[in-house]
């Protein structure tokens, strides 16, 4: 321990010298300076040994120690060493105040209706959101310390009985696999541990929302918390998880059913919508119905620019504007947005750019891409909406249909866990199926996802019975 | 394994390249709405379209251009060398034949239109009165688009079932029939308007006569089912002749070969409608007086009908496809199948039993 | 993706009720597009009843190779026939059925491609049509069984939803054409329905992937399902064609499946051929991943190569003799070989090892 911060404090009480180590940053000062400091004050005259001090010292975690490495690295995680001189152990005690911030609302994943609290960047803090979830002995963690330089803690969270093993012992297994020098987010760690790197999809579910993390639970999916990060993996996930939000679960069924219709159209817009408008243009005019085709050939007119180009430009403000927002401070990125949007559209027409139908269509694309709940799946939905314009400016409609057919196949071979990617839709599964593109009433969804292969599948048995209309 | 993805990758770039189809780019194109083909005083196909062009500097949205040739081909052909944009046919929705082209046949020009798979099923077919060219060139005061104006107006016809449609499908399915002569509407320009109120009856491929479109409401409901629409209609009520109104016409028809030998059809009408006016007040709430009007109805339509059947006979034309289930029948009764101048070589001796039947749903709101 | 997961895919297992899909998405194929002509100019009128016996056919073919299968466990085509007739001379009927599978891949190729060169693209050349596809389906078919199931389970999904479209061509009907009914003989019939054949064929896939399967004991329920499916779907398509076309019209038209889409029109969209053509790509790409499949376990068995670079021989042979067929002769000629070869293999080929296995290997081969 080199740290020159690193405060050594000599205290004698009575016969006894002892010797504190801490780093003052990691340590909550107030209890050091209540608590800790009058209690060694009133330490007996005589010799004390360490396991007085263990057997009644007001701290709620101590330990001994006799390694003098395990000692720096219980130092940097805000522990206390002492040491009283003429013993040759040294006692641990956790008195630490990592620096956090307090619980906040989710900012990410915004919902109108349910829990609004989101995790933080304390794995402690995280785990305690999660066991008021769940108050349940049945959510187990298992620790795993992971970055051979950064050492940080992972946790990774599972309900017994519910999870299957074979997907615990997966992820277990990738974590502890991993032969890096530090994970600072979960961010990072999905990247490395989920099923194929070179996909664009996500395979895993990144989510801030405890209530998530806890339905997920119970589905018997599993669950990895990284220190500092607020964001928890859940895995396996398909590809319709990625659509789907937990205020589904709050609405009645029709509206949640409604919703969530509503998104998977939006992916279909806004993955073909201006790549129609490019096909139909460039190649297919006959396909332009009579009463659009004046409105169309008046807005065109006075472009100078093949709709690819036009097309491609107009994608490209769009993510301009996006990642401007993204960047800028809070204040500024919202008149951005505003601004931007307006002045640059209204100019872009008026300069002759581009046809304000194509405004209106690039508009409604990128809007139905931020309908997803998962950021993850919307920016990748963003971004496969490039290739297939270009292929909808190279070959029409057949292009169009040679990129879904890529996609189709690609989502098809990808995988979440070992688990099918596209699951309830293929391998179809009718009971999956019934919590995806639609949500159906409670009684109907009495048995856990096929997707995890919980060996406990059974939800809700005397519920659903109850539940069941016309009882 | 890398180096084949690799690969893989460099082929689709190269494909992707290099296979970039032919572009039609939308401003790049003469947009052909309406299409007239006229038969030139040397012979020749004097060939007129109107058609999109997207031009900034243009006044117009609409441009017409003709040209002469031997073959449709041709004259578009002819066109995209007069034009500054490449005039394609995709959005043709009305292609208009001059009266006396069409009388000495059109079913090349039609058959070139099925052939190109850039033209769609759905465009409307019309003959003219006079020159197509004189219809599509005139400058209309109401209408600067005369393609869409074209189109919008037989489209309302025949969706308000005022006209019988005659889409290029229909016609070659006419056409290919045997036993069944195609229709087409009848347009005729009244100085600034547009007048659509005949329609022209082909013998095969070629212009024959032309009914009003009175006979027409009769000849649509012996040729299809007839689901709305209107009819004014001169009845004989207790020896007084008078005009009345029926609405929402809805018909079936049925059609039976009596008599194979000398043929002789039954034509069944079964209507419903409703009674919207009358031009003397009439007690209708009373079931005989309705009943009464029913029969002198039912009267009227036969008579009509009847009428019609013998100008469609006499002009040797059947549009109804009475040949086709005469046919039918002598096929069911062992005959071999007949050949289209066979049939109609035999529907020149046809006879028709008419009988209608109507029933009076409602009569407005007031009884 | 490493070596290994595509070995760990490839031996994957697919639940029982995919093979359904997978007999259906592989009988469904080109042959829709167009086969309508060739059926109507051997018995008119009663094509539909050529495609129900077409489908009985397919039945019977099934259930013969559905008792040879039974009779050998967790075997394919491949492994019985060197289990019935020894090492080389099930190495030559294996090498005749891979020719076989991979002459039909690529019938199925050329004729897509075919379409869409006179439709869409007529200038692109076809190998990077060719080439683009042959990419698509080496990515597809390295992932393993499952993928060919996904795609066949969303071709299928695709079709049918297409042919919730016939409604449309349906408004044209003329319930006259199907008429006089039965007014051909058997013989007649026969003819057709072994015309049908090549577009029926397709469902021998079960010979290939019947290790593959979980549930053996109730796969013939799902493969006779499959096989009624596309019967039904055929007599569907069939029975518009013939209400919708005249039969004079409908010898001419090389794909009328997709001349029935051009009338189908949406507010916002017309000429939905285009569409449907570019859907087409799905239903293919099923074909064609499951025949190179198919052909890839075949080369595999008889050369040992590894399914990898036995796969990409394949593409590479078909990717040049597609090369070679360029006009729509050789087109048609190949698609006629093909068809009438895949006849014997299919539908007689069956029968004649059934009965070999039968008589000359009773008892010797039942595990």
């Amino acid at each position: 321990m080199r740290n020159p911060r690193l405060v050594f404090r000599n205290l004698s009480c009575g016969t006894n010298s002892l010797l504190l180590a801490y780093l003052p940053y990691l340590v909550d000062t107030v209890i050091l300076q209540q608590v800790l400091l009058p209690y060694f004050e009133r330490l007996p005259e005589e010799k004390v040994v360490p396991d007085t001090i263990l057997g009644n010292v007001p701290v709620a975690h101590v330990t001994q120690t006799m390694d003098y490495r395990q000692v720096s690295d219980y130092l940097v995680r805000g522990w206390i060493y002492l040491q009283i001189e003429g013993t040759a152990c040294g006692i641990l005690l956790y008195v630490a105040r990592i620096p956090s911030r307090s619980l906040g609302e989710a900012q990410v994943e915004t919902q109108i209706f349910g829990p609004q609290v989101s995790f933080t960047e304390a794995l402690e803090t995280n785990l305690g959101i999660l066991q008021g979830y769940l108050s349940t002995d049945l959510l187990t963690n298992v620790s795993i310390t992971i970055g051979k330089r950064s050492m940080t803690n992972v946790e990774v969270c599972f309900m017994e009985e519910l999870a299957a093993p074979e997907n615990v012992q997966t992820v277990i297994q990738r974590i502890s696999d991993l032969d890096i020098d530090g994970v600072i987010d979960s961010g990072k760690l999905v990247q490395l541990i989920d099923d194929n790197t070179f996909s664009i999809f996500p395979q895993l579910i990144l989510t801030e929302r405890p209530d998530h993390v806890s339905e997920a639970l119970l589905e018997g999916k599993v669950v990895v918390f990284v220190e500092g990060s607020p964001f928890a993996i859940v895995g396996p996930s398909s590809f319709v998880d990625f659509f789907k939000s937990n205020e589904d679960l709050y609405v009645r069924w029709q509206m949640a059913s409604f919703i969530r219709l509503l998104r998977f159209s939006a992916l279909f817009v806004s993955l073909f919508f201006t790549a129609t408008y490019v096909a139909a243009l460039t190649f297919h005019y006959e396909m332009i119905p009579s009463a659009l085709l004046v409105s169309l050939v008046k807005s065109r007119s006075k472009v100078p620019f093949p709709p690819l180009f036009e097309a491609l430009l107009l994608e490209m403000i769009i993510e301009f504007l996006r990642e401007a927002g993204a960047r800028l401070p809070f204040k500024v990125g919202q008149t951005i947005g505003i601004v931007g949007g307006i002045v640059i559209g209204q100019a872009a027409v008026a300069a002759g750019f581009t046809s304000n139908i194509l405004i209106m269509i690039v508009a409604l694309s990128a809007l139905a891409s931020f309908t997803f709940p998962s950021y993850m799946m919307s920016t990748a939905v963003r971004i496969l909406r490039f290739p297939i314009i270009l292929l909808a400016g190279i070959w029409g409609g057949f292009g169009i249909m040679l990129g879904a057919s890529f996609l189709l196949i690609h989502i098809l071979r990808q995988s979440s866990l070992g688990r099918p990617f596209f699951l309830p839709f293929f391998p179809f599964r009718l009971h999956d199926f019934k919590n995806s593109l639609i949500r159906f009433p409670f009684y109907s969804l009495g048995k856990r996802p096929v997707m995890t292969r919980s060996p406990d599948d059974t939800r809700a048995p005397d519920e659903v019975e109850k539940k069941r209309p016309g009882q | 394994m890398k180096r084949l993805r690799l690969l893989v990758h460099y082929l689709l770039m190269v494909a992707l390249l290099n296979g970039c189809g032919e572009q039609q780019v939308l401003e790049k194109l003469g947009l052909a709405v309406a299409v007239g083909y006229d038969l030139s005083k040397d012979g020749q196909l004097l060939g007129t379209t109107v058609f999109y062009q997207i031009d900034p500097e243009a006044r117009e949205l609409v441009t017409v251009i003709s040209g002469t040739a031997h073959t449709s081909k041709g004259l578009t052909l002819s066109q995209n060398r007069e034009s500054s944009k490449k005039i394609v046919g995709g959005q043709i929705r009305v292609v208009v034949y001059h009266d006396e082209l069409a009388r000495k046949g059109i079913l090349a020009l039609v058959e070139n239109l099925t052939r190109d798979a850039s033209i769609g099923s759905n465009v409307y077919l019309t003959v003219a009165k006079g020159r197509a060219y004189d219809i599509l060139t005139h400058r209309y005061p109401e209408n600067s688009n005369i393609g869409i104006y074209l189109y919008q107006a037989i489209r309302q016809n025949i969706d308000g079932e005022n006209m019988i449609s005659s889409k290029l499908h229909e016609f070659m399915k006419d056409y290919y029939a045997i036993g069944k002569d195609p229709v087409m509407p009848y347009i005729e320009r009244v100085k600034n308007e547009l007048h659509i109120n005949q329609i022209a009856l082909f013998r095969d491929q070629r212009l024959v006569a032309e009914i009003t479109t009175r006979e027409g409401f009769f000849l649509k409901v012996l040729r299809e089912r007839y689901n709305k629409g209107e009819l004014e209609i001169n009845i004989a009520l207790d020896k007084k002749r008078l005009f009345t109104v029926i609405e929402h016409i809805s018909s079936k028809k049925q059609m039976k070969v009596l008599d194979l030998e000398k043929p002789r059809f039954s034509v069944k009408v079964k209507m419903t409608a409703q009674i919207q006016e009358m031009a003397e007040k009439i007690d209708l709430s009373k079931p005989e007086q309705l009943n009464k009007v029913q029969k002198a109805i039912e009267l009227a339509v036969k008579k009509e009908t009847e009428q019609l059947l013998e100008k469609l006979r006499k002009h040797d034309v059947d549009p109804v496809g009475f040949g086709e289930i005469y046919n039918i029948a002598s096929q069911k009764s062992g005959k071999k199948k007949l050949s289209k101048d066979e049939c109609r070589e035999i529907m020149k001796r046809a006879k028709y039993d008419v009988d209608v039947e109507i029933k009076i749903l409602r009569t407005g709101v007031i009884g | 993706m490493s070596l290994s997961t595509f070995r760990r895919n490839s031996h994957m297992a697919i639940s029982v009720s995919l093979a359904l899909f997978m007999v259906h998405g592989n009988q469904v194929g080109i042959g829709i597009a167009g086969v309508q002509r060739f059926i109507y100019d051997r018995v008119q009128q009663d094509a539909w009843i050529a495609v129900i016996i077409a489908g009985i056919m397919t039945h019977i073919a099934a259930w013969f190779m559905l008792k040879i299968l039974a009779n050998y466990k967790d075997m394919d085509l491949y492994d019985i026939h060197q289990m019935v007739f020894g090492k080389w001379p099930a190495r030559v009927l294996n090498f005749i059925f891979i020719v076989y599978i991979m002459g039909s891949a690529l019938t199925i190729l050329r004729g897509y491609i075919e379409i869409i060169q006179s439709w869409m693209f007529p200038e692109v050349p076809s190998w990077i049509l060719n080439a683009s596809l042959l990419c698509l389906s080496i990515y597809g078919v390295t992932g393993g069984i499952r993928v060919l199931a996904g795609i066949s389970f969303f071709s299928v999904g695709l079709t049918i939803l297409q042919l919730l479209l016939l409604v449309y061509p349906m408004q044209y009907a003329d319930f006259h054409l199907l008429q006089p009914v039965f007014h051909h003989d058997l013989g007649q019939l026969m003819d057709a329905a072994k015309k049908m054949s090549f577009s029926t064929i397709g469902f021998e896939v079960i010979l290939f992937i019947y290790p593959f399967v979980k549930e053996k004991e109730i796969l013939p329920r799902y493969v006779h399902g499959g096989l009624f499916m596309t019967t039904c779907l055929y007599v569907v398509v069939m029975l518009v064609t013939l209400l919708y076309f005249q039969g004079e019209q409908l010898k001419q038209l090389i794909w009328a499946t997709f001349m029935m889409m051009k009338i189908v029109e949406f507010p916002f969209l017309e000429r939905f051929e285009f569409v449907s053509i570019s859907l087409w790509m799905l239903i293919l790409l099923d074909n064609l991943l499951t025949n190179l499949w198919v052909a890839m376990r075949g080369v595999h068995h008889i050369s040992g190569v590894k399914e990898r670079m036995a796969l990409i021989g394949i593409v590479g042979v078909m990717f040049f003799a597609s090369n070679f067929l360029e006009t729509r002769q050789s087109i048609n000629l190949i698609t006629d070989v093909f068809g009438g070869v895949g006849f014997y293999i299919i539908f007689v080929y069956p029968i004649v090892l059934y009965v070999v296995i039968r008589l000359f290997r009773k008892g010797a081969v039942r595990t």
